[in-house]
């Protein structure tokens, strides 16, 4: 190793420089608006005093005010701007008017609503309420700006944002002029919005609305509108007993629920609905994130977690963490690891005939695709312990490993059998992605009746609506229109839990937080940018305001690097996590000095490739579309402003983990982890999913593979999550123990599930409520 | 023996009188011509033919006849071809396409090393006419050539079609004469008794070597009695010459070698530097990577980048996988890559590789791992150090400006931030902490660096600054309060 002291103390010279160049100055660089200058008061003299301006700093009135008729011979004591440390006294009787600094912020802010510029005039009068709220005329100008940026969304149609607006003018100043006529117009024109595009649910929320805000003064619009809903939910509640008599259970109980979701209140809606179900259970899911098929693994995508347990039973699905660590689940049949971790065998589940055998075949052949490095199913954690298989008799399958293999479970978390006979595959299949519906905000999975572990009191099928933020969700599980909530919105978890009609239960694992750099651009390829990033946002503010609305959840704690920090201080499965590393603080001056740092290094590398500068225009940060990611991503956008760093977002589509293109720095990722020792490689090694490109991770995950004693595991992956941390191969942000909320109709779920499906066939809907 | 001796007198005295010809009034006076160059291959071909009805009983004379035919009108004097049917011990290895290896074969026919080639034509029936396979030995190298094989549909067409899949097969052979820095000049054998390109007769056949033909040196050893030992001859490891200009049999090639110096074999009368035509005969090759103390053991995640002959840029080919494997794909612009093999930022081999010369290249290299980790380490702490430094200057400095415009409490509590931060005590600690959790060879280079760092530690990481920080802070407090 070369001698590092010259070359470091070289570097940390020009990092003081940098450092003192940067230090002192302000994080900000924009144009200065009026209440961002050093405030003064303008005082006018008379015109025996020739009319002179004089600017002064802020003068000492009571309460900031103006006397109207002051005493003449008394003194103002002023300091003029040019000479503040000389007080100078000004005879009342010779001032002919003060303008206050406060003042001329409101003016201007007069100025910008009457301009249209709505954003502007907010901050001007965000910066009184903070700093002069005493001003006169301050409220009415509030209000003025709100109904007048109302009007304006009103004549572009934007409907949804005008009553927003209204509302709070309501909320502040209920008896104003005109309020509750323009109250009335946009509401209506909203209601027939929502009834035009059949969208009832929103539509009942407006009455909902209505009714509860503005009482009596919207009294007749609101019974017209309950009158138009209830007809409506009429007609398709008679659509429901017409399906009922021609025998079509399904039919019947989609068209009583739709009833139902219109206008609940209607006579006998309810008792179809119950009636109906009974034939045809059907279990409705609020979800927070939409499912697509996707050829990724899941526990990279939180929809994929979620509804992959519908789609496709795995070889060993994670079910719980006991003392020794995961808890898996076979369904094709009873495993038993051997006693040195050198073989696996499983007796294959007898369904009568000669089902074990087809399920042994069927197995066996996706093991020996596992290994195979020319099979598109290949998965080299599995090519490095297998090492041959034996069907003994027709149903017990054993395998032999080459090297002692301590999470094979985990490692074989994998679906059950090979692709390649459609038939057998068919039968690990316990729903069907219904593909012909054409509703864009719902999914239905249909119970597929060949499932070899179908069981009879399992909903016949379940249906997935995707809502438009976690308030809507929560409404909707409230009111009966769905059963289940998949993932509650921390900030919501306390308000939820106070709902006694329903019950909320933690998911056993912490879903863990992190963005993911793109190592294929030049910027979040360098390390040191990356922890630029990471000193730059604010995530205990994120975490704590943000996300958990102020409110203390347990499991939920910021990170420092990719392992889970477990639920418990004696969580099992914190083993991996190293705490002597604390998470890296919020700095932004220390991050704009890393960004600077990070530039002369890649120019410097850039001049010696003889290639163009790398330029930092702006930052692509893709997330998936969840509240958590979105929330969280538009946080962490205005720390990144701070910095001067333009970042935009991008949504992933459904199902999508990571881009297929290169355009993106950093996607907001939220995953699991069951078992460190392996799922260290699935995210972080170079042809995981993160590509990690250093190759000193790389050299610490490889180790893990060459692990011969398991008691080593905590003390190498420790080590893997210090290189991690070093690197910011991934940037830690937080751990999140994610909630499911149900109706107590479900029966069945277990008190603390892994997955949101797990152990649906176990599952049954008590419809008597 | 076929037909041979019935023709040998005639055709012999034709050779002799080219040579002559050729020798005594060559028209390219720019080189030596030495008798290598004036030497034809001579060439052993065996012929192996299934008993089957349609092939004819004559078939072994036949082509006896016409192959000879072809080489002297096509070749000239450079092939000196004999045929005769194969020795029965090695017919069904033969017609299994697998080739005997060199020694028991030599051992048993020693009249074959007075060749310079021995050629093997396989011809058998399929389902719509015949298959015929060659493959060559060269008797020199005592290297096979792998296989290649042909359908045929009509038995009027088989000579031909032979003959020019013995063309294909066959390996020119150069001998290296002069070795200057990374510049080998060779001559190839047979060079002068080519006809002129102004020739009207001469056939572009690739039993030539051209500019841009890349070849693999071989070192040939014989003992006192000129007989080749079972070790002696030896492919110059991870070597080849590039065939940067050719005039007649000369030819000016650069050496791409792994090693600095990769013809450092004393010059003596028993050793021979020969260098045999390479041609890729597979789509790719895999390279894998073993540890030269524990060939046993695979080389894991090393970086190995490409560059093509005299360009600068690397192209990154991949990270070999668990078993130490990473395939090769041909580069469309040069058959020959330099391999540059990387653990972290350090560079372990240099590697030039001819894609699809071989199906699997293993390179034992030294196992790095140790070093690497090291590395990892250091880096990760030297940037903890740089972070540390930086934020207690921004702090300082910051908190001398409060002080200079006297925000005293912004101040104070700034230096309770700056208090907050790792001493210099705490980051030695640190550093043990790593030194603690490390192997053997990872703690010495940790260690090292503790050493090397201690000046640095000591000077950015002063304890003295916040005590002078709050004695500046308590002075303007003082003053304030007497002003």
């Amino acid at each position: 190793m070369r001698p590092i002291n010259s070359r470091l103390g070289r570097f940390v010279l020009r990092l003081i420089g940098i450092v003192m160049m940067l230090g002192n100055t302000s994080l900000y660089a924009q144009e200065t608006k009026i209440y961002e200058q050093e405030p003064y008061d303008v005082i006018t003299l008379n015109a025996a005093n020739q009319g002179r301006i004089l600017r002064a700093l802020p003068l000492d009135l009571p309460e900031r005010r103006v006397e109207p008729d002051p005493n003449p011979n008394a003194t103002l004591r002023i300091r003029l701007v040019e000479n503040p440390d000389e007080e100078i006294d000004v005879a009342w009787g010779g001032i002919e008017k003060i303008d206050l600094f406060e003042d001329r912020v409101l003016r201007r802010a007069r100025q910008l609503v009457r301009n249209r510029e709505f954003d502007d005039a907010f901050e001007h009068l965000g910066f009184l309420q903070n700093n002069y709220p005493n001003t006169l005329g301050l409220e009415e100008a509030v209000d003025s700006l709100l109904f007048a940026e109302a009007s304006a969304l009103y004549r572009e149609r934007r409907f949804d944002r005008a009553i927003l607006l209204l509302n709070e003018v309501y909320q502040r100043n209920p008896n104003r002029r005109g309020l509750i006529t323009a109250l009335t117009r946009v509401s209506q024109a909203l209601f027939a919005e929502r009834i035009k595009n059949q969208d009832y649910r929103d539509a009942r929320r407006i009455v909902q609305i209505a009714d509860d805000q503005y009482g009596s003064n919207l009294a007749n619009s609101v019974r017209n509108w309950k009158g138009q809903l209830q007809s409506i939910a009429e007609g398709v509640l008679g659509e429901a007993r017409q399906h009922g008599q021609a025998g079509d259970d399904r039919a019947a109980y989609m068209s009583s629920r739709r009833a139902y979701e219109i206008w609940p209140d209607t006579p006998g809606v309810r008792e179809m609905m119950v009636s109906t179900a009974r034939r045809y259970p059907i279990l409705s899911v609020a979800v927070s994130q939409r499912f697509a098929p996707s050829m990724e693994r899941p526990m990279f995508n939180w929809a994929s977690r979620r509804a992959s347990r519908l789609q496709y039973r795995r070889l060993f699905e994670l079910t719980g963490v006991g003392p020794n660590g995961g808890v898996y689940e076979c369904p094709v049949g009873k495993p038993t690891i051997a006693d040195d971790y050198r073989g696996l065998s499983i007796q294959m589940l007898e369904l009568g005939g000669d089902s074990a055998a087809y399920i042994g075949m069927a197995v066996s052949r996706r093991l020996l695709e596992l290994a195979n490095p020319e099979r598109p199913a290949y998965d080299p954690a599995w090519a490095m312990v297998f090492q041959s298989l034996d069907l003994v008799g027709t149903s017990d399958l054993q395998v032999s490993l080459r090297r002692p293999a301590f999470t094979v479970q985990a490692i074989l978390d994998t679906d059950a059998v090979s692709g390649r006979v459609p038939q057998l595959r068919q039968a690990w299949q316990p729903y069907m992605l219904d593909v012909s519906g054409e509703a864009t905000d719902r999914q239905s999975f249909i119970l597929n009746q060949d499932y070899a572990l179908v069981a009879s009191t399992q909903p016949r099928e379940v249906i997935e609506r995707d809502f438009d933020n976690p308030k809507q969700a929560i409404q909707a599980l409230r009111s009966g229109e769905v059963d289940l909530l998949d993932r509650v919105f921390p900030a919501d978890v306390e308000q939820v839990s106070r709902d006694e009609t329903l019950v909320v239960q933690p998911y056993r694992i912490p879903s863990l937080h992190v963005l993911v750099p793109n190592q294929n651009r030049p910027h979040p390829s360098n390390r040191i940018f990356r922890r630029a990033i990471a000193y730059a946002i604010d995530r205990e503010q994120i975490l704590t305001r943000d996300l958990l609305g102020g409110f203390e959840l347990s499991g939920c704690e910021l990170i420092s690097g990719p392992f889970p920090l477990g639920i418990a201080s004696d969580d099992p499965l914190n083993y991996a996590y190293n705490p002597n590393i604390d998470p890296l603080p919020y700095d932004p001056r220390h991050a704009r000095t890393l960004i600077q740092l990070a530039q002369i290094g890649l120019e410097t590398a850039a001049e010696k490739a003889k290639q163009p500068k790398p330029k930092l225009d702006e930052i692509v940060l893709a997330h998936p579309p969840s509240d958590i990611a979105r929330i969280a991503c538009n946080e962490i956008v205005e720390d990144l402003k701070l910095l001067g760093l333009k970042c935009v977002l991008r949504v992933l589509a459904p199902g999508e983990s990571r881009p297929t293109d290169d355009a993106w720095d950093f996607i907001y990722v939220d995953y699991v982890m069951g078992e460190p020792l392996v799922d260290a490689r699935r995210l972080l090694a170079s042809d995981g999913f993160a590509a990690c490109g250093s190759s000193h991770l790389n050299l610490a995950i490889r180790r893990l593979d060459q692990l011969n004693k398991e008691a080593d595991a905590p003390e190498r992956l420790r080590i893997v999550h210090q290189i991690c941390f070093d690197d910011m191969s991934v940037i830690p942000l937080w751990q999140i123990q994610d909630r499911l909320a149900r109706r107590k109709i479900i029966e069945g779920i277990q008190q603390r599930p892994v997955a949101t499906y797990q152990d649906i066939e176990k599952w049954s809907l008590r419809l008597e409520e | 023996m076929i037909g041979w001796l019935s023709t040998c007198c005639a055709r012999g005295l034709t050779r002799v009188i080219w040579i002559l010809v050729v020798a005594l009034i060559g028209t390219t006076p720019g080189y030596a011509q030495s008798i290598w160059e004036l030497t034809p291959y001579k060439v052993q071909t065996w012929v192996v033919l299934e008993s089957r009805p349609l092939i004819p009983l004559t078939a072994a004379a036949l082509l006896d006849r016409q192959l000879r035919r072809s080489a002297d009108s096509a070749l000239g004097a450079v092939w000196d071809l004999q045929v005769e049917e194969a020795p029965v011990e090695y017919r069904s290895d033969f017609f299994a396409l697998q080739e005997p290896s060199p020694d028991s074969l030599l051992t048993e026919f020693p009249a074959i090393d007075g060749f310079d080639k021995l050629m093997v034509v396989v011809v058998v029936c399929d389902d719509n006419g015949y298959r015929v396979s060659v493959a060559e030995l060269d008797v020199r190298t005592r290297v096979w050539s792998a296989w290649a094989s042909r359908h045929v549909d009509t038995w009027a067409r088989l000579p031909d079609v032979t003959f020019a899949l013995m063309c294909e097969t066959f390996v020119p052979l150069a001998q290296i004469r002069r070795v200057e820095d990374d510049q080998v000049t060779a001559y190839v054998r047979a060079g002068a008794l080519l006809r002129p390109e102004s020739s009207v007769r001469r056939w572009t056949v690739p039993t030539e070597i051209t500019t841009g033909d890349i070849l693999q040196p071989v070192i040939r050893r014989t003992d006192r009695n000129g007989k080749v030992r079972s070790d002696g001859v030896k492919p110059i490891q991870w070597t080849v010459l590039l065939v940067e200009e050719q005039d007649g049999g000369e030819l000016i090639c650069k050496t791409l070698s792994g090693y600095n110096q990769p013809f450092n074999v004393r010059r003596s009368s028993r050793a021979e530097q020969l260098a045999l035509l390479v041609r890729p005969q597979y789509g790719s090759t895999t390279l894998k990577l073993t540890d030269r103390r524990n060939p046993e053991q695979p080389l894991v995640g090393y970086d190995v980048y490409s560059r093509r002959p005299g360009v600068e840029v690397s192209e990154f080919m991949g990270r070999t996988d668990w078993r130490g494997l990473l395939q090769i794909d041909p580069d469309e612009e040069s058959q020959v890559r330099v391999l540059y093999v990387k653990n972290g930022n350090r560079l372990l081999g240099k590697l030039p590789v001819i894609p699809g010369q071989r199906q699997e290249l293993t390179a034992p290299l030294r196992n790095d791992d140790g070093r690497l980790e090291a590395e990892g380490v250091v880096l990760g702490l030297k940037e903890n150090l740089i972070d540390l430094v930086a934020r207690r200057e921004v702090l300082s400095s910051r908190i001398r400006a409060r002080i200079e415009s006297g925000k005293l409490d912004e101040a104070e509590e700034l230096l309770g931030d700056l208090g907050q931060l790792e001493t210099k005590d705490e980051f030695n600690s640190r550093i043990d902490r790593r030194i603690r959790n490390n192997e053997d060879e990872v703690r010495q280079l940790i260690n090292a660096f503790k050493v090397e760092s201690r000046t640095l530690l000591d000077k950015y990481l002063d304890p003295n600054q916040l005590r002078e920080l709050q004695s500046m802070l308590d002075q303007a407090r003082a003053n304030s309060g007497n002003g």
